[in-house]
């Protein structure tokens, strides 16, 4: 079928140009300009030069998170130019300068190109590692033996306590891995496509691991956190076009301006139609260049800023109270009598023994709300305009019940503008002009980015965001929403995949106890016949441990129900089948006894600061960084250099470049670029676009889909990958166990349906479930890439609930499989590239339906009644009004008919509640329960700095304790004012305090390394990044390189006289885990702040610099601190204390001629 | 073939300036100047509204520098060696025979948080190249004809006269046009000739993701600029120096990025102007002529050596 590709490349020409011929013979621009002297003399020089097969192919760009589309032209296999592709909606053919030299990258002579072991045992910045080159097998003959004596002795260990417990009953044996302990480790990227992402942790989790992390952890996992347990979603609402729309904007904690500057072809639209544009940032960035009111605060203090303008707007009525009322959880009661308050239910609240406080089928509890007569009612049967915001009333015990909403504007109280403005460094008369035009304007809408999320307080401020634009009325609708913008070009994907240490793709729970397979086995029994039809009977009632249980698990919903057991239940089975694993009890007929065997393996495993910390410490034999760079980019990466260069480990970095991190690692492996792949790719709006191959990676360099194919080959082959399911089936020889028709043993036959035609089984026919099928399935991607990730693609479709509906299988029979793909019938919907708009909504609102495709079920805008049925492109979108009655163009004006959250949505948490998003959010309460009861013993008793003779004792909070359902301000882990300190102790201190204790030497947190303002860090430090270059990975794109050659500070000229420096001067600033050099920019951009009576310096560096590469400069985060979000697990990379002076004529000395290598090494 | 159909479909749905893209697939991109242009004959200039013109609006500048990259990747220029000398983003910091575009950053103000408003701050930027004047000094001064101004705008510069005497450089407020020692010539913007003559944008506005860079027919940019300053938006290209083909909106006066205003104009004076210097600074003058000299023989010497192998 021809695809609009086919019609880019037919329309392109074999022509070159001379320029262009040169160019990819490798010439050279010098050479190329020398040469041209002697053509001079010619008496009619060419103009053109014939080149055969020169291809114009579309892919993404690799860098930020907008997915622009570029146009690569290709000829004889190299890459020579890279410009933006005019048909991709979200670009128009526009390029910010990273994406427009991407050709740099593609064809730099520095990037790896074999893999290198390394031959000098000494690690460090200054130490050469003197790479020997070796081939791929030897490569991966190291890391299998590197693996194998350390995964042999976790299959010993498993093994041991299977066998011995045997002996005393089938009920206490137990067949699975610890994945926090396993001793595999691996950070992945976001640059990953979406398929090597599921591969990486599909290929882990059947490892036995749950140690796999990626930088999604250091820049949105506090999103995840904030936004899941607010809206459902972990993710940006809205989309980049339909930014254009907002009728007010706030950047607040991001620029994207300089991290987007694409996105920003979106908000300037919506400026030309007369959007008012607000700025709040710590420096005056590029996005403040078109603000209509900027305003600046001190980094880490934005929930105060949230909560502030959430209060302004209650108390000047410009609240959306009907909103409220009729999709918000605001009217529920909340028992306030203890103290970590839960939503009061009509029912016994006693939990399930399992999976938390997340308790099976919920349904069978009702949340209730108080009515306007004072009656106490169940939710869902009270008509919005009976219930009542305000009130409190006594429950049956005699309990004091407060709606939700009271309970939030009694936390309010305490943000007045003054207290704004003593927290934040913004003047009352700044507060109050942002907050009355934002408020003022509807629809509203936030961007955001890593300003807000790196911060140990990170989830409850980005929860105050989300009150804020709930309060506001401002979701679910277009121009609205909350715009996380995400950092890298597959960030979403990799997230969604859960290249994470505590979620399995798709956001499906770990187990962490042997009572959850039991329940899980007996839910199968009871509802999943083994004939595994997609659509599950569309109620399941079973008993478990002598309480009858009934749920709704009408198929769909299981997706999209984000607690309970439900939505994990439902991803396990979709595992089993995919993957070809076991979950469950042997015999599977006895959830009550029988031996428990789980191929997935037991809890969370290390989050990416803990990973390092745990590597360092010697847990990990084995510790690979792909495409992650963490020496630079992780918090308190001063720690993270310690770690990397004295852990007794082995390190395997799979890299493009020879990077900071591939510079201390053991083994280096040479990766293809993404330009160099075949794949699909999830942008921040969740799009999952596809990504053509441009050209061959250079030399041997490998892309990521073979790594995890040889990878796993390699592992099986030697026995390092044996499932415990496997492994029961040995122990235990002479059961009784079914034999498919292939003379196969197996716990659980699997039957191929009419729709799911697993692991190529056809219709009826039954099989064992066996990974290895589809790894051997999978074409080679060495020689067919394309194939092979397509595969892989379609697997996900039915592996991962979140992307169903992504692959449209072309033959009824087959719904998955390799088989299935191969038919070549199938549809990838995210090669979609049909840039028209269908009627209707679409058109209105450029929601661009038909290009690509879109988690979930191609929905563009989040939380809205926007049509989101199975077959998507099938059916007009449609936006319907309260009535249900078809409705025209929203203005954002309710009175107009406003998109609203459909009843009985697949978003949102389930029916029981449905329609309701969080003001009080019980997930985070009860995940903040035991820091809550850690606050309590600690506050007025220990420092509220560790080291610090502050104490904690007058929190602003109504009952002088933090809310934890309900953000509040905490301050930051190094905050420059004492009395601030008191009054809104650190939040994320708690956690690592407490983490570091139980952790014992696995510590995460060396109290040590917190500066105080009385040991002289009182300047506040914060980083940024700049358009010209992305992470660490632009330094070596001379193009780049030239407009930001090297480290800088941004101080202002007041401070910098006081320092003694000038522009162009170098300081040395210091924190108390590391010191940096950087070049003087004095700027009025940044400044004082005034700060509870105190005025207080700024200083601010981008984080980008490193000592390798071609554009040098200090490691910024060598400033920062490692401390993390309670709930996130996010470090605090954007705020701390330090101080500067200038840099002595020694230090720049040395600097210098060690290539940028700082003293603390 | 449905797919052939759909690309039909397609390109009379996306817009013009898609369609230009995609249509000049060919692409022609010949980084300086060889024949195909009568050399040294200045074309009359056409009417306005033939006249091809971009029209920089510096409100609308994020500063992202799309453009200044879009201009080396086009025109295959390499990127220089820089380092932090001043307090603004600005770099290069000048225009060379390597950087054709540079885009100015500029602050002014300070803030103050008590004023409303962004408090007194603004941080502007501006996409500046050659201007494509219409009366250009470059042309004016050059002893070989080097230089010429195309019908719709371009000013453009054939490698094989120039003699490296350098007259344009110094007649040149910005000293935009340099002498590159490699090809033995000066270079600079071309404004992209080789893709307007295909229909196409020129590299740097094809790429600016917010339209700070528009193309246009004079006609049209000159019409949006005096709306402009009917508005009491500053402007520039419009018959400052003369005017040119690059045409410039900003809320904040020129003279803050640098634009030369007409006082800087020297084009009648200018030999006069280069005497009394010279004659201030012999020793320049003389290695400047020197080195003219030198390039003129040179010159002669390899046409001679061709007309050797022609024979």
């Amino acid at each position: 079928m021809f695809s609009e590709i086919q019609c880019l490349i037919l329309l392109s020409q074999i022509v070159m140009t001379r320029r262009e011929f040169l160019k990819f013979l490798g010439v050279t621009p010098t050479v190329l300009a020398t040469s041209g002297i002697s053509e001079l003399g010619e008496k009619t020089p060419p103009l053109q030069v014939p080149v055969q097969n020169a291809r114009r192919i579309p892919t993404i760009c690799t860098f930020c998170a907008v997915g622009c589309g570029i146009i690569a032209t290709v000829a004889e296999g190299k890459v020579i130019d890279t410009e933006g592709d005019p048909y991709n909606p979200l670009n128009e053919g526009t390029l910010c300068p990273k994406g427009r030299g991407s050709m740099e990258l593609i064809n730099s002579p520095r990037r790896l190109t074999t893999p290198m072991v390394r031959t000098n045992p000494i690690k460090g910045f200054k130490s050469d590692p003197i790479w020997r080159r070796i081939t791929w097998g030897d490569a991966l003959n190291l890391i299998g033996d590197w693996t194998k004596s350390a995964v042999d002795e976790e299959i010993t260990r498993l093994h041991s306590i299977g066998v011995m417990q045997s002996k005393l009953s089938k009920k206490d044996e137990a067949y699975r891995f610890d994945g926090h302990e396993f001793p595999v480790a691996c950070i992945g990227s976001a640059v990953y496509n979406n398929e090597e992402a599921y591969l990486n942790r599909k290929l882990w989790t059947i490892l036995g691991s749950n140690n796999v992390d990626h930088c999604a952890r250091k820049c949105h996992a506090s999103t995840v956190a904030a936004l899941g347990n607010s809206f459902g979603f972990g993710a940006m609402t809205n989309h980049f076009l339909d930014m254009q729309y907002a009728k007010v904007i706030l950047h607040q904690g991001g620029n994207p301006a300089s991290a987007h500057p694409v996105a920003y072809r979106w908000l300037r639209k919506a400026k030309d139609n007369g959007a008012k544009i607000i700025v709040i940032d710590p420096r005056y960035s590029r996005s403040a260049t078109q603000a209509d009111v900027y305003g600046r605060t001190r980094v880490g203090t934005d929930a105060a800023v949230f909560l502030g303008i959430t209060k302004y707007a209650i108390d000047n009525n410009r609240h959306d109270i009907v909103f409220l009322l009729e999709n918000t959880n605001a009217p529920l009661l909340l028992n306030t009598d203890v103290y970590n308050h839960t939503l009061y239910t009509m029912e016994s609240t006693a939990d399930l023994d399992y999976l938390g406080n997340s308790n099976l089928f919920k349904g069978t509890k009702t949340q209730v709300v108080l009515t306007s007569s004072g009656d106490i009612k169940p939710w869902p049967e009270v008509p919005p305009e009976d219930r009542t915001l305000f009130g409190e009333t006594r429950g049956p015990g005699g309990e004091t019940l407060k709606t939700v909403y009271s309970v939030l504007t009694s936390v309010l109280d305490n943000y007045t503008p003054e207290e704004v403005s003593r927290i934040s460094g913004m003047s009352v008369s700044k507060f109050i002009e942002i907050a009355d035009l934002y408020t003022s304007i509807k629809p509203g809408t936030v961007t955001y980015a890593m300003g807000l999320t790196q911060h140990t307080n990170a989830a409850q401020l980005l929860r105050a965001l989300c009150l804020m634009q709930l309060t506001l009325g401002n979701m679910g609708v277009p121009g609205g929403g909350v715009n996380a913008i995400r950092g890298q070009n597959n960030v979403q994907g990799a997230t969604d995949m859960l290249v994470l240490c505590h979620l399995l793709p798709g956001y499906i729970g770990i187990p962490t106890s042997d009572s959850q397979l039991r329940a899980y086995q007996a839910w199968k029994n009871a509802g999943m016949p083994s004939d595994l039809t997609r659509k599950m009977k569309p109620r399941i009632s079973f008993s478990w441990k002598g309480v009858d249980y009934e749920a709704e698990t009408e198929y769909d919903n299981i997706w999209y129900m984000n607690t309970g057991t439900t939505r994990t239940h439902g991803g396990w089975r979709r595992y089993e089948k995919a993957w070809g694993i076991f979950m469950g009890t042997w015999p599977t007929d006895d959830p009550e006894n029988g031996a428990i065997i789980s191929d997935i393996p037991y809890n969370v495993g290390h989050p990416i600061i803990d990973s390092d910390r745990a590597y360092g410490n010697g847990k990990f034999n084995v510790y690979f960084e792909i495409g992650d760079n963490g020496v630079v980019t992780d918090g308190g990466a001063a720690s993270v250099y310690k770690e990397f260069t004295e852990a007794p480990g082995k390190m395997v970095v799979a890299d493009i470049w020879e990077t900071e991190t591939a510079y201390l690692a053991d083994l280096v492996l040479p990766m293809a670029s993404v330009y160099e792949k075949n794949g699909s790719v999830s942008n921040s709006a969740r799009w999952v676009q596809y990504r053509w191959k441009t050209s061959d990676p250079p030399g041997d360099a490998k892309t990521d889909l073979s790594l995890f194919m040889k990878l796993y080959k390699m592992w099986r082959d030697r026995g390092v990958l044996t499932l415990p399911s496997e492994l029961y089936m040995r122990d235990h020889p002479n059961e009784d166990y079914p034999t498919d028709p292939m003379g196969r043993k197996c716990l659980e036959y699997i039957v191929g349906d009419e729709i799911w035609g697993f692991n190529g089984l056809l219709k009826g026919q039954a099989g064992r479930p066996c990974p290895d099928l589809n790894w051997e399935w999978y074409s080679e991607p060495d020689t067919d890439n394309m194939n092979a990730s397509d595969q892989v693609y379609a697997e996900m479709d039915d592996a991962v609930g979140l992307y169903d509906g992504q692959y449209r299988a072309g033959h009824v029979g087959y719904k998955f499989s390799v088989h299935a793909y191969s038919d070549g019938k199938g549809e990838i919907l995210a090669k979609r590239r049909i840039n028209t708009l269908r009627n209707g909504i679409d058109g209105q609102y450029n929601m661009t339906k038909n290009w690509a495709w879109c988690w979930p079920k191609n929905q563009r805008v989040l939380y809205n009644k926007d049509d989101c049925g199975e077959d998507d492109s099938m059916h007009p979108v449609t936006f319907k009004t309260l009535d249900n009655t078809p409705w025209g163009i929203a203005t954002g004006q309710r009175s107009d008919g406003f998109p609203y959250w459909r009843q009985g949505s697949t978003f949102w948490w389930g029916k029981e509640r449905t329609g309701m998003a969080r003001i009080w959010a019980q997930g985070i309460a009860a995940a903040g329960a035991d820091i809550t009861a850690a606050y309590d013993a600690w506050s007025g008793d220990k420092p509220t700095i560790p080291g610090s003779k502050f104490r904690g004792n007058r929190l602003k909070g109504p009952e002088g304790k933090p809310m934890i359902g309900i953000p509040e301000h905490f301050e930051p882990m190094e905050a420059p004012n004492s009395e601030l300190s008191q009054d809104y102790p650190c939040y994320g201190w708690l956690y690592n305090k407490r983490a570091s204790d139980y952790e014992g030497n696995d510590k995460l947190w060396d109290w040590g390394l917190v500066g105080t303002p009385d040991e002289g860090y009182n300047v506040i430090w914060g980083s940024f990044r700049l358009t010209e270059h992305f992470h660490t990975f632009t330094r070596n794109m001379t193009l780049l390189n030239e407009t930001q050659p090297e480290l800088f500070i941004e101080m202002n000229p007041e401070h910098a006289t006081i320092v003694g420096v000038t522009s162009g001067d170098y300081v040395r600033i210091d924190s108390k885990r590391g010191w940096v050099i950087a070049k003087v920019r004095t700027t009025n951009r940044v400044g004082s702040l005034h700060i509870n009576g105190k005025d207080y310096w700024e200083i601010m560096t981008p984080f980008h610099f490193g000592p390798k590469g071609l554009a040098k400069g200090s490691i910024a985060n060598f400033i920062s601190i490692g401390a993390v979000d309670p709930h996130a697990w996010i470090p605090e990379t954007k705020a701390c204390m330090c101080r500067i002076s200038r840099a002595s004529m020694e230090e720049i000395a040395t600097i210098q001629a060690n290539g940028w290598n700082q003293g603390v090494y | 073939m449905d797919g052939t159909k759909e690309c039909i479909k397609m390109s009379n749905e996306i817009t013009r300036r898609d369609f230009l893209k995609i249509a000049g697939v060919p692409m022609i991109m010949a980084p300086m100047v060889f024949e195909g242009v009568k050399k040294g004959i200045q074309a009359p200039v056409q009417e306005l509204g033939t006249q091809k013109a971009v029209l920089v609006d510096s409100r609308r500048c994020i500063g992202c520098r799309g453009c200044q990259i879009a201009c080396k990747a086009h025109n295959n220029l390499p990127g220089e060696k820089t380092e932090i000398s001043n307090g603004e983003y600005t770099n290069p910091s000048k225009f060379s025979a390597i950087t054709w575009k540079v885009v100015h950053f500029k602050e002014i103000g300070d803030y103050d948080g008590n004023q409303s408003g962004t408090g007194g701050l603004k941080w502007r930027m501006l996409a500046d190249n050659c201007k494509h004047c219409d009366d250009p000094d470059c042309i004016t001064v050059c002893p070989t004809g080097a230089l010429w101004k195309r019908s719709d705008g371009p000013v453009l510069y054939d490698v094989t006269r120039c003699i490296g005497c350098s007259y344009c450089e110094m007649a040149c407020p910005q000293h935009i046009p340099n002498f590159d020692e490699t090809i033995g010539s000066i270079r600079k913007c071309t404004m992209c000739y080789d893709l307007i003559d295909k229909g196409l944008e020129p590299a740097c506005v094809a790429t600016c993701p917010t339209d700070a860079l528009q193309y246009m027919t004079k006609e049209e940019a000159i019409r949006l600029a005096k709306e402009a300053e009917a508005e009491g938006l500053y402007t520039y290209g419009t018959h400052e120096r003369g005017g040119g083909n690059f045409i410039f909106i900003s809320d904040i006066p020129f003279e803050e990025f640098g634009l030369p205003d007409d006082e800087q104009r020297a084009t009648k004076q200018f030999e006069a102007d280069m005497l009394t210097r010279f004659a201030g600074i012999g020793l320049l003058g003389g290695a400047l002529y020197a080195a003219a000299n030198f390039y003129v023989e040179r010159k002669k010497a390899i046409e001679s050596v061709k007309l050797e192998e022609d024979e």
